[in-house]
This record gives structure tokens, sequence and C-alpha cells, in this order.
């Protein structure tokens, strides 16, 4: 299938609704999912991950306890990344095992956009975010865009959750050549049905009342 | 003297969102005013349409920097498949207007997708997909008054008001659609909807060409309609449920449509001391409506009252502006102070709306603050206080708190999406099994549960805090983030009261769009006008981009200038 980014979004959000996820995380998860297709990231297969391997944990325990660790298998990154929005940015922070790492950095790209990343330790030193997790990254510039994602995230997807290390490094690797902009996501047909699955669990059985109640059906014209 | 904005409370009731009128700053009119400002040029490379009505058009507009063409497919369709549903699955005319000109194979790609519904998909060369269906009270009584050599007449035009009825016009990424993200830096279409609304007003080019060559199967020699009768045709539209959630989901966008007319309102009533000339164009404004409201038919009963109210309210204004100098001091603020005294909301305004058309010079830039990008969600301040978060829900959402959610009517109706065609409905909360597949369109009741949530925790307490616990609330956290500085981002009523009218909230999106004729067909579905009376392409040179929404009823009169 060959999505518009908006289709590609509003089908993401409807897939985390029916993965559990509040609505309020539902926006940020696609808007999430969205950027990460934008950089070219494997956006589609990366959510049809997580999603099958949170499935039926309660919200709860995808969600950073203050030290940041999951009192269950595992953090959604999602979860953690709001988290971080939430407090305007952050400066180094070792997290606990998080599935699907780099949905993190599109949260971190935000704070900057926001123009509220600041901490404590550093007033905004125009510096950007690295994010890394068993040998893969992604740096965010600090501009907020998304610079580089290291390609085995998208060769070797990983099978479970594991550590992750945020840095604000002082210098930044030179910006490669900027790539077009991927303007459509494309998808095996076998994601796109398990995102659509995923979708389905938000609809309500038909009723012929509300049917009937619809627009249209009118023969007067 | 200063004068203030409206204040949300007092606009973003629905009542009176469900009484909103186009007006100058609506979608239609920006876009016919750019068209004629920027002498685009128009054209029709194909029309390759046989005797059945059957075949292919292309309709181009072009711009100072590129075309778009509208790729037009007419059908054979029977009678008995003719539907207003948006999940019909055959139509008269099915549409896409292209980015650029196509090559033949788009025209064959979308020629095999563009007339299947859910399965058929545009590509990111496309901006909109539209489908549309004869009125079949006017279609044919056309056709053969054409085909007889003779005009149709004009009452029975005005009365019906188009020759096809869209079901819907898909932008905006829509079934495989260009993101408008990806077009947004182009000024023609940075504004709301534009790419739709242009979409339309090729339609209606191609629609009344596609009457007459109908006549000419009947007889090579039929009439060709007048151009003042030809302009009585609009696209018509009908509009159900499916729009509904827009209101609710585009708060930063409504903002700026509803702060726009806002502020458009306040210019004009700021104007101190109204020039003559300005004034009798009021007047003549005022008059032309009311030929509007006469011709303005609806088989509603609700509308039927608002129709007949809007009339005596126009006998009043009349009677009012006969013994009223407008010239006088501060006369815009004191008619609108009048208007909120004696006349109903419709009427009150209607009266807004007019008050803009002498302004353009005034109002008219305030469009270009119109659109919003609103792919992104609004960032969330966490180290916000509960105390805070408190403050801000009192005081805007106090008639949400004030609201007795415990009783059954408050909370009577639910949004859901239903699993059977994918539309967005509205149902009866205990009487259907529909609540646990509630979709978050009612902002007011879940602030009031965040503002009962919040009472357990610490005044001191973060907001980020509070949402790890309770993430149910994390879209009324975005919502109260958007209002901070958008104060018209909400609607300030109760969406699932068992009295709420769906007819209200998209009333109030079709004004903005520039719709006339508002003809509900129950509560929750309408039929519109779009385009009556504007200028056909071949017209635009020479005509009036914005006073083709009211009739012509004469020059103003010395009655005016009075």
């Amino acid at each position: 299938m060959n999505l518009s980014l908006g289709e590609f979004q509003a089908l993401v959000a409807k897939a985390f609704r029916g993965g559990g996820y509040s609505w309020g995380l539902t926006e940020e998860a696609a808007f999430a999912a969205r950027r990460i297709a934008e950089a070219g990231a494997p956006a589609g297969d990366i959510i049809v991950r997580l999603l099958d391997k949170i499935d039926g944990v309660p919200l709860q325990e995808r969600m950073p306890d203050s030290t940041w660790r999951s009192s269950g298998s595992g953090l959604c990154p999602v979860c953690v990344g709001v988290s971080i929005a939430d407090e305007a940015g952050c400066s180094q922070l070792e997290i606990g095992p998080t599935f699907e790492p780099l949905l993190i950095a599109p949260f971190l790209a935000s704070s900057l956009r926001a123009g509220r990343a600041t901490t404590e330790q550093e007033p905004d030193t125009g510096r950007g975010y690295l994010v890394e997790w068993s040998n893969r990254s992604c740096s965010i510039a600090p501009n907020g865009s998304l610079l580089e994602i290291s390609p085995s995230v998208t060769m070797s997807p990983l099978d479970g959750p594991v550590d992750v290390l945020i840095s604000r490094p002082t210098r930044m690797e030179t910006a490669p050549a900027r790539p077009e902009r991927v303007l459509r996501v494309v998808l095996d047909e076998a994601v796109f049905e398990q995102l659509r699955a995923f979708a389905h669990r938000t609809y309500a059985p038909a009723t012929e009342a509300s049917r009937l109640a619809g627009a249209g059906g009118a023969d007067d014209d | 003297m200063s004068i203030s904005l409206r204040s949300p409370d007092v606009v973003m009731r629905l009542e009176r969102m469900g009484s909103f009128h186009q007006s100058r700053l609506s979608f239609m009119r920006t876009l016919l005013r750019r068209m004629k400002s920027e002498e685009w040029t128009f054209d029709r490379p194909r029309f390759e349409i046989d005797e059945r009505g059957v075949g292919v058009a292309l309709y181009t507009a072009t711009t100072p920097e590129r075309t778009y063409t509208l790729v037009a497919f007419a059908h054979d369709l029977p009678d008995d498949m003719r539907s207003d549903r948006v999940i019909a699955t055959a139509w008269d005319t099915t549409f896409a207007l292209h980015d650029g000109v196509p090559t033949e194979a788009d025209i064959q790609r979308l020629g095999a997708n563009v007339p299947l519904q859910e399965a058929g998909r545009v590509s990111g060369k496309e901006l909109t997909l539209s489908r549309a269906n004869r009125s079949t009270r006017l279609w044919s009584t056309v056709i053969d008054c054409l085909a007889s050599g003779a005009q149709p007449d004009r009452d029975t035009i005005e009365n019906v008001g188009y020759l096809m009825r869209t079901t819907a016009v898909y932008g905006s990424g829509k079934f495989g659609a260009a993101d408008r993200a990806s077009v947004a830096d182009r000024p023609e279409l940075l504004g709301p909807f534009q790419a739709e609304m242009l979409t339309v007003y090729l339609i209606r080019t191609f629609v009344m060409d596609l009457v007459e060559h109908m006549a000419r199967q009947q007889n090579p020699a039929a009439a060709i309609l007048d151009a003042d009768l030809r302009r009585c045709f609009g696209i018509g539209n009908s509009t159900g449920l499916g729009m509904a959630p827009f209101l609710m989901t585009h708060p930063r966008l409504i903002n700026n449509w509803i702060a726009a007319r806002e502020e458009a309102l306040m210019r004009v009533r700021s104007v101190a001391n109204p020039a003559a000339e300005d004034a009798a164009l009021f007047r003549s404004f005022v008059r032309r409506s009311r030929r509007s409201v006469e011709t303005w038919h609806s088989a509603h009963e609700l509308q039927q009252e608002k129709i007949a109210s809007l009339m005596a309210d126009l006998d009043q204004i009349e009677f009012h502006l006969a013994n009223t100098d407008l010239t006088a001091a501060w006369a815009w603020d004191q008619l609108v102070t009048w208007c909120e005294a004696h006349l109903s909301v419709e009427g009150q305004e209607l009266v807004v709306s007019l008050l803009l058309e002498p302004y353009g010079h005034l109002v008219d830039e305030l469009t270009s603050d119109m659109h919003a990008d609103e792919a992104a969600p609004a960032p969330i301040d966490g180290s916000r206080t509960v105390a805070a978060v408190r403050k801000q829900l009192e005081r805007d959402y106090a008639w949400a708190l004030g609201t007795a959610w415990s009783e059954q009517r408050a909370t009577a109706r639910a949004w859901y999406v239903s699993e059977e065609k994918l539309e967005p409905r509205l149902g009866e909360r205990y009487e259907e099994p529909i609540a646990d597949y509630e979709q978050p369109l009612q902002p007011g009741r879940d602030a009031a549960l965040m503002f009962g949530d919040l009472a357990h925790f610490d005044e001191d307490t973060t907001l980020g805090v509070f949402l790890r616990q309770h993430p149910e609330h994390r879209h009324t956290a975005r919502r109260l983030a958007v209002l901070a500085t958008a104060p018209y981002a909400e609607i300030r009523d109760n969406t699932i009261d068992a009295e709420m009218l769906p007819i209200d909230l998209l009333r109030a999106k079709l004004s903005f769009f520039g719709a006339t004729r508002f003809d509900p067909r129950s509560d929750r579905w309408v039929r519109i006008t779009m385009f009556q009376g504007a200028p056909f392409p071949n017209e635009l040179a020479t005509a009036d981009p914005d006073g083709w929404v009211y009739p012509d009823v004469g020059a103003p009169t010395v009655e005016d200038a009075a």
C-alpha cells in the first residue's frame, strides 16, 4: 500500500487506540510514527512490532517510573517520549529496557522545536540529542530535525526491550546531505493488514438504528 | 472608544454556530478573489463524452505559477442507484483534481480508480477526489427545455439551486491524495480547503457543459443557457455526520476561522465614522440578502422556523434602518448592540456577515491567518501545577463544570465509528452497546472528569506527574494547551446532550466554506448549495468576485443612500 503521510498517521492513531492507549497518547504516538516515516525509517514495521509486543500489557506497566524503569517487561517508547517532552526535554538520561527506542527520538525533536529544551544543568546551548541503544542510534539536530538513523535500525530489527542512553553531545557529527523528505509511506500488505487489525478494535459493531439515522436515504430530490 | 472581541462564551455556543452565514472570509470567496486578482486562465482541453453522457473531460485552471486539472468522468447511472450517501458505490460523475497536466497514463489510472469507493485510490499527484449525482428534479427538466429551444424557468432553478450534488470532496491526503503539508507552501493552497473549493468550482463548469451536451443529443440545435440563468446554478452538497467530528478534532483551525471572523467584526465595529457610501452599500446588501432569504427553502421544521424568524428579523432591521443614521459616530457598534437586543441569533449572525461586506479593505487580509498545521499535536507543558490547571479549567470550561453530568440526558449520546462502514456516528449511549467505543468528541464531559481527578492531587503537583497516573486525561490536557492561546478553539456546549443537534456543527463548518441555503434533512444531515450566482471562469475577468453571493436587485437606490 502506498499511503499519504496523513493516512498513515490516522491509521497508526487508530491502531494505538486499538492497542490500549489513551486518546491523548494515540495522537502523539501517531505523529511520532509519521516523523520517523518522513525520516525514512520503516515506521509501519516498527509500530506493528511494538503493538504486538505490548498487546495486553496494562498501560501503567508501559509507563516509566521515577527511575525511568518499567514495572513490567519493558517500557513503551511513546510513554517514555511524552514523559520527556512534558518535562521540556532532558540532559543525559539512562532509561531501562524499552521496546523500539527509535520512537523516542521524535519526542526529543518536538521538545527542541517547541523551543523549551532547557534543563537545570544546561540552559539552552543549542545542542541536539543522541539516542543510543544496542549499537544503534539516532541523532537529532538542535533545530529538531531527525538527522541520522543508523542503518542497522532498518537492517536488523530488535526482538526485545533494550537499555537506552540519551545524551546531549557538544559536537554533532556533521549532518549528512539531507535526503529528499519522504512524502509517502509504502507498507507491505501484511504490515498494513496488521495495523488495520489493531485499528479495527476501535469500531463498534453496527446497529440497524444508527445506520438508518446516517446521511442520505432521501428520495425526494 | 475601544471595542472588544465577542467572548467565546457567547460565540462558541452550538445555537449560534448553527446560525453562522457565509461572509467575505468564506473559502469560496477567498478563492474567487485570488483567481481574479492573479488573472488565472481556464481551459477545457478535452471533452470526450458520448451520446449517453459517458466519457471523460479535462478542465484546467492555470495560476501565474502552475496548472491544476480537473479530471471528470461521466457515467451512465441507473436511477435506482443514485444516493446522497458518501458510502454509495456508484455515481453519475466522479472527479479528481490533478496537480499539473495529467498524462494519458494518469487519466487511465484515475479512470480505473476514481469511480470506485473504498477500493479507489488516487496518488500523490492528485489533490482531491470527489463524486456527484444529478438532482433528478432538475436534470431532465433543463435538458428537455434546452432541447426544445427554450430556456428553463428561473424560479424552478432558483428553488433547487443545482443540477448536481457532490457527496463528498476528499482532500488532505485522503484516499492516497497528496498531503496538505506537501503543497501548503503554495500561496493559492495555503488557505483552508482551497483545493476542494477549486474542485467544486470546476465541477460546476463541467456540469453546465454536460447538461448542454445532453440537450444537443436530443436536438443538435438545442438552446444554450442564457448567461444570467446559467449563473443561478450552483453545485449542491449533502453533508452528514462524517463532517461533524472535524469541529472537535481541529481546535486550532476552528479557532483561526472564528477568530478571523470575530476580529473582522471588531474592526468594522471600531469604524468611528462610517462613510456615506459604505452605509449605502450595507443597506443594499440588506435588501439583497432579503431576496436570498426569500428563495431559501427547507423541508425541515426547525429550519423553517429559523427562516421565518429571519424574515421577521429582516422586517425589523429595515424598519430600524429607516430610522437610523448609519453615518453617525459608532453607528456599526450601535447596530450590533441593537441586533443583540432585538433579533434572533440567526438574524444577529446574518448582520455580522453583512457588516463585513463594505469593508474588504479592512477584513479581507484576515483570510491569510485562517489556516493551521495540526499534524503535530500541541505540546503539553508538564511543569504546570495542578492549581494552575484547575484554574484554567474553571475559566475555559465553566459551562462544563456547571453541567449535571450525573443526569442521563447530559450523556445520552456517544460518538463512535461503526464497524460496518467506518463512518462516524452518534448513538444512544443507554440504548446501544457503544460506550466502550466512544470517540474523544465530548470535550466538556472529559474536562469535568479531569477536574474531578485533579482534586485528589496536591496543588503543587505537576501536570506531568498527574498525567503519568492519569494518561486518560492527556487529550484534555492538550486541549487546555491549545486554549491557552486560542480562545475560540472549543465549542462551549455539550456535544453528547440528548437535545444536541449535529446539524449545528455542520452548518458552522459549511458557512466558512461559503455554503448557502442550508436545508437540513434531519437533525444530522444537511443539503447546501455552493457557488450559486458565482461568475464562471470565462466571466471572471469582468465580474465582481464578491457580490455574486447576493442576488442582484439593482443598483443602490436613493433609499439606500438615505
